[in-house]
Formats: structure tokens, sequence, C-alpha cells
């Protein structure tokens, strides 16, 4: 190894201090630009969710109303929870629904029950 | 190139379109189709909503036929006006239908109800139509997330429209805020000296009663040979049974004719602020003439997860604001003083409910309250469905009963 790799001279530690705090900067601005990106994405990804659910307008009318049936099975449900009978047997599941899109939080932000009101 | 799916591959998306509820006009299925179902569908909901404005006239001649000139003497135990309120409560949860209820409110304030008791019960079926969109959410159940979606959905318009009647129940009963509101504008609509609104108002409300007058009359002659009272409360209880059909019938019409409009004014609103959703709301809601419709819409579209508790807020305050137009329609029933306190009924609707929103939504912290409520309960209700039947039953079916029992025994 030659003498003038082992020394160390003050101007170097300048110069790498510099280089560090370019790096830094830069990665904050990658980072920055990375979580804007993927608050674009996901706002993107929710608008399309949307469009989708209302071009399913009629369907989601046809299906506004009350199904007694649906009521009954609920109180039976909660007959079941308050005897102690729950445990999963009425189908529970805990995904993000059985006939609609996934929570787009889900793959975003890992998901965000229990549901808060949300700042938007 | 690519293979055909196999005929097995093909069934379930073949089943699913067949499974998929479509929205179908009666007269479809009588072989009507094109520009003739059209026609034919709007022709339906003119003479629906005809046969609407007859039986809130039919409402108005079977009270006074009832009641005589005694109205106010006989409706002396409704003067409290938790007793005014929970009937109305009550009366639009039965029937799944604030129109059906400030419809026939509209009509009994013609007839002579007092309007002491008839605000109460239009405050009472705001409260009351709310149960709709949450009873649609308990269909939800069975998925945990959704239904904790859903449910915020449905019971932030519970909350909202709790929070307005706690706080403009207690300004009516203390300065007759909404009335005076209401006559202040029902006074301009409708007198001689009104100017060019009160002029088209008449007119509209002139050529409306000559048209409706006939079938009335009609109505009227089939029960003349029953002695009165009961006469007149047996036009009372046809004529509701036919505002209930008819406002049925028109809700399925529009449905079927608007949902294309509808379509179109939800892509529009999105990504446009709470007031477009208010507006959007408002404006979804006069297209399908029933705020349980467009709030029970909402249900699904929250639950999917697609759209949030705060996007879904706004739509839900604008469905109360459009579905008073019913009543406004209503109104105009009748003529000359008749009309003047019909429409006063109406504007109570539209004063109390516009007030309402300018008032919690327009105050951040009212505004905050209805989402943060219905939040805590779906959190609670999606643990444990004890807590949703606790809030159904009681809000619904047990406090009505309480304080209407405990108003009568106290």
């Amino acid at each position: 190894m030659s003498a003038e790799h082992e020394e160390h001279r003050p101007e170097d530690d300048e110069n790498v201090t510099e280089l560090e705090a370019e790096l830094e900067k830069i990665l904050r601005e990658a980072e920055s630009t990375v979580a804007e990106l993927r608050r674009e994405l996901s706002e993107q990804r929710q608008r399309r969710l949307q469009h989708e659910e209302i071009e399913r307008l009629e369907e989601h009318l046809a299906n506004s109303r009350v199904r007694w049936e649906e009521v009954r099975d609920f109180f039976q449900e909660v007959l079941h929870e308050v005897r102690g009978q729950d445990g999963g047997a009425g189908g529970q599941t805990d995904s993000g629904g059985t006939d609609g899109p996934a929570l787009p939080g889900q793959n975003d932000d890992g998901g965000d029950p229990p549901l808060s009101p949300d700042p938007r | 190139m690519t293979a055909m799916p196999s005929v097995e591959a093909r069934r379930p998306a073949v089943q699913a379109a067949e499974e998929t509820p479509r929205l179908i006009s009666p007269f479809e299925r009588l072989g009507f189709s094109g520009r003739a179902l059209d026609v034919i569908n709007w022709l339906a909901v003119v003479a629906a909503v005809y046969v609407l404005i007859t039986a809130v006239n039919v409402i108005g001649s079977g009270f006074k036929a009832a009641t005589g000139d005694q109205a106010e003497t006989l409706f002396a135990f409704a003067t409290n006006p938790l007793i005014g309120l929970m009937i109305g409560v009550a009366a639009t949860a039965l029937t799944q239908s604030s129109s059906t209820t400030t419809s026939v409110t509209v009509g009994l304030v013609a007839g002579g109800l007092p309007l002491q008791v008839a605000i109460p019960i239009i405050l009472g079926a705001n409260i009351g139509t709310t149960l709709t969109n949450t009873l649609v959410s308990l269909g939800m159940v069975r998925d945990k997330e959704q239904f904790r979606r859903g449910f915020a959905a449905a019971t932030v318009h519970d909350f909202f429209n709790l929070i307005a009647v706690l706080i403009f129940l207690p300004l009516e009963m203390a300065f007759g805020l909404l009335e005076r509101i209401a006559t202040f504008f029902a006074g301009h609509a409708s007198d001689s000296d009104g100017g060019l609104f009160a002029a088209v108002f008449g007119g509209i409300g002139d050529v409306v009663k000559a048209a409706t007058t006939p079938l009335a009359d009609g109505i009227q002659y089939t029960v003349s040979w029953i002695p009165d009272p009961v006469r007149g409360i047996v036009m009372i209880v046809v004529a509701v049974a036919l505002i209930l059909m008819v406002i049925n019938f028109i809700g399925r019409m529009l449905k079927v004719l608007m949902v294309g409009k509808a379509k179109a004014v939800f892509h529009a609103a999105m990504g446009r602020g709470p007031i477009t959703g208010i507006g959007s709301g408002a404006l979804m809601t006069v297209m399908v003439q029933s705020s349980s419709t467009s709030t029970a819409l909402m249900v699904p579209l929250a639950g999917s997860g697609a759209f949030t508790l705060r996007q879904v807020y706004p739509f839900t305050i604008g469905a109360n604001i459009g579905t008073t137009v019913t009543a406004l329609i209503s109104a105009f029933a009748f003529t000359g003083v008749e009309a003047h306190y019909a429409l006063i009924a109406a504007l109570v609707h539209l004063s109390f409910n516009v007030l309402a929103t300018l008032v919690i939504f327009g105050l951040p912290f009212l505004r905050e309250l209805p989402p943060r409520g219905a939040t805590w309960l779906a959190n609670l209700a999606a643990e444990k469905k004890i807590y949703a039947a606790v809030w159904v039953l009681g809000v619904f079916v047990a406090l009505p009963l309480v304080l209407i029992f405990g108003t009568v025994i106290f």
C-alpha cells in the first residue's frame, strides 16, 4: 500500500461529509418521490375501484332494499353470539369482502381495521 | 390463437350474469321494449304522481270529515312533541318511507291538524327513514370488515339525523323556529301579493287541483254512504294505502328510468369534495324519490371498500334534502288556505334538513360527530353483533315505545 493512500487529509473528511450529505439528500428526495408515487397509485386505484362500483349501480340499486331473511339471519347470529355459540359458525370472515373488490388500503398501507374516520 | 374456454369454465360467468339483479319495469314483463317502453314508463310515473297528489287531497278531506272542527281538541294528547316525534319515527320505520309519512302529514295539516303536532312527526320521519339502510347493512354481517364499513356508512345517517333532531326540536319547541321560517316562505309563495313566484305557484296549484278533483271526488263518492266520522277515517286509510303503493311504485319505476343518469351524476361527482357530494346526494334522491333507496345504495359502495365513510357522509346528508321534494309535490294537492298550511308543513321538512346541513356540516366540531359516532359503533358492532342489535332495536323500537308510554303515563 502506498504512502499516498495512508495519508489522511482534512479536506478528505470534508469531501466525505459533503458526499454523505448529498447522498442523504438524494435518498430523502427519492423516498419522498416514492411516497408520493405510492399515494398517487393508491388514489388512482381507489378512483378505479369507485368507477367500477358505480358501473355496478344497477345491481346496487336493485339490492337497495331490506331483505328480511338477512335481518332474521342477523338476529339469529346475535342469539348464537349471546349464547356463546359463535366460534365462526356463521362463516364470518375477516377478509375485505365476499363480492366486492379488495380494500385498497389492505394492499397499499397494510389495512386500517378497526375503522377510523379517515382524515380526507 | 387462444383456445376456446370449455363449457364448464364459462359456466360460472354465465351463472353470475344470470344471478346479477337487474332493474326491470313491470311493463317490460308485459312485452314492451325500446322507445315504447320508455314512454309507457314515464306515463306510468306521471299517473302515479297524479294518484299521489289526489290521495294527499283525499287525506285532507278525510281528516276534516273525521274530526269535524275538533282537530285541536282531538289531538291535544299529541301536543307533547315527543309523542309526535315518536309517531313519525314509528310510522316511517314501519313503512320504510319518509316520503309517505311527510306526504300524509302534509295532507293532515291541510285538513286541520295543528302544526305543533305535525312538525315533530316530520322531524321523526327523518329518524325513521334511517332504519332502512341500517337494516340493509345487517345483511353484510358474515364478512366482518365489510360489515364494519357498511354499518358505519348506514349509521352515519342515524347519528346525523339524531343530532339534527336534538338540536332543532328544542329550538322548535322554544321559539317555533322551523314554523316561522316555513310560514315566511309559504307566505311569499301563496299570498295574493306574493309577486311572480306566488302567481306561478298558485297557477300550478289551480291546474293540479282541477286535474285531481275528479278522482278525489270519485273516491269520496264511493264512501259517501258511510256516516261521519267513520267515513273520514275510511278515506284516510284508503288514501294512506294509495300513497304507500304509489310512492313504492314511483320509486321502482324511477330506479329503472334513472339508473343511467344516476351513474353519470356519480361519475361526475367523484373526487370533487363534500359540497358536490351533498348536491349529488340530493339530486340522486330527487331522481329516485326515496332517501331510503339512495342511502341504502351507500351501504354496498362503502362496504366494498371503494368509498370511504368520509366520501359517503355528504351524499347521505344530501339525500335528506332531496327527499323533501315529495312533500312539496304533495302540497300542490290543495288551493287557498289549505294550500298555505300544506306548503308550510312541506317547507318545515325542507328548512329543517337545509338548516341541519348548514349547522351540523358547517360547524367543524359538529361535523365530526356523526362519522366518529358511526365509526365507534361500527367497531363495537363488528366485534360483538349484539351492539348492532341493541342499536337497531333500541333506537327504532324501544325508545319510541318507552317515550310514548312514558309520556302517556306521566
